[in-house]
C-alpha cells in the first residue's frame, strides 16, 4: 500500500546519518554502569517504600479492632456520664445555700465533668505513644470512675 | 480504687523530676492549692464527724474510720498519683493530668461517701 513516494512525507533528507543517532555510553555491548549515586537512590526508594508500608499497615490496625475499641470504651464514659449527671439531678437542693451546700454543688459539678475530661485527656497525652498505653488509661479510667452513687442509687 | 490510680505510670521512669523546670513546679505548686480545697473538705468532714460522734457519747468504729480517713486522704492520693504520671510529660500536660485530677477526687470522695 504504501510507496517509497509516501514515506517520504514522514522523514528528512540524511535521517540515517549514523552520526545522528543516540550516543551509547561505553560503545556497544558493553552494560551501563552502576553508580554510587544510582545504588543510594535505590537504597533510598526501598527504604522509603518500606516506610510507607509500615506506616499503611499501622494506619490500618486502628481502622479495625482499635477504633472498635475506642468506640466501646467512648461508649462506657458517655454512660458514666449520664451516671454522674443522674446523681447529680438528684439532689435536692437546701433552702439556706451554706458553704457545706456550695461545695457539695462543685463536687457533683466536677464529677460529671471528670469522665469526658479523663476521655479527651487520655487521647490527647498518649497520641506519642504505644497504643497500648492508651487503652491502658482508659481501662484504668473506667475502673476509677464508675458512678457508684447513681449505681447504689442512695440518695446521698 | 485509688490504688490503680496510683499504680500504673504511663511510662517507665526514664525522667525524674528534674526535667520539671521552674515552670513545671509552678504548676505543680498551684494545682497544690487547688488541691488543698479538696484536702480541707475531707479534714472538715473528719473532724466534724468525730465532734459529732463525741458529743453524743460515742466513737467512730473501725469501717467509719477507714472511711472518713480514706475521705480526707483522697485529694493527697491523686495529687501524688498526677505528679508521678506528669514526671515524663511536657508541661501543658501536667496542667491537664493535675485538672483531671481535680475531677477524679470529686468522683472518688463521692463514691466513699455513697458506700
Amino acid at each position: 500500500m504504501s510507496d517509497a513516494r509516501d514515506e517520504e512525507g514522514l522523514g528528512w533528507a540524511g535521517d540515517d546519518d549514523p552520526t545522528l543517532a543516540p550516543e551509547v555510553r561505553g560503545g556497544p555491548g558493553a552494560a551501563p554502569r552502576r553508580t554510587v549515586l544510582d545504588e543510594a537512590e535505590d537504597a533510598e526508594d526501598r527504604a522509603a517504600e518500606h516506610e510507607l508500608e509500615e506506616a499503611e499497615r499501622a494506619s490500618a490496625q486502628l481502622s479495625s479492632v482499635a477504633l472498635i475499641g475506642l468506640g466501646v470504651l467512648g461508649g462506657v464514659y458517655l454512660l458514666y456520664t449520664i451516671g454522674w449527671a443522674v446523681f447529680f439531678s438528684r439532689y435536692e437542693l437546701a433552702i439556706d445555700v451554706t458553704f457545706g451546700v456550695f461545695s457539695d454543688l462543685i463536687a457533683r459539678t466536677l464529677a460529671i465533668a471528670a469522665a469526658p475530661l479523663w476521655f479527651v485527656a487520655t487521647l490527647l497525652l498518649t497520641q506519642r505513644r504505644d497504643l497500648r498505653y492508651r487503652f491502658l488509661w482508659l481501662v484504668i479510667g473506667v475502673l476509677v470512675l464508675v458512678p457508684w452513687p447513681f449505681l447504689i442509687g442512695g440518695a446521698a | 480504687m485509688t490504688a490503680a490510680t496510683a499504680g500504673a505510670p504511663a511510662a517507665p521512669a526514664k525522667r525524674g523530676f528534674r526535667t520539671f523546670g521552674r515552670s513545671g513546679w509552678a504548676v505543680a505548686v498551684v494545682s497544690a492549692f487547688l488541691y488543698a480545697y479538696h484536702l480541707w473538705g475531707g479534714l472538715a468532714n473528719l473532724i466534724g464527724v468525730v465532734s459529732l460522734l463525741n458529743s453524743y457519747g460515742t466513737a467512730p468504729d473501725a469501717g467509719l474510720w477507714t472511711l472518713i480517713i480514706g475521705y480526707a486522704v483522697v485529694p493527697i492520693v491523686v495529687y501524688l498519683a498526677a505528679l508521678l504520671v506528669g514526671r515524663t510529660l511536657r508541661n501543658w500536660e501536667r496542667a491537664v493530668v493535675f485538672a483531671v485530677g481535680f475531677a477524679v477526687v470529686s468522683v472518688v470522695s463521692l463514691s466513699l461517701l455513697s458506700i
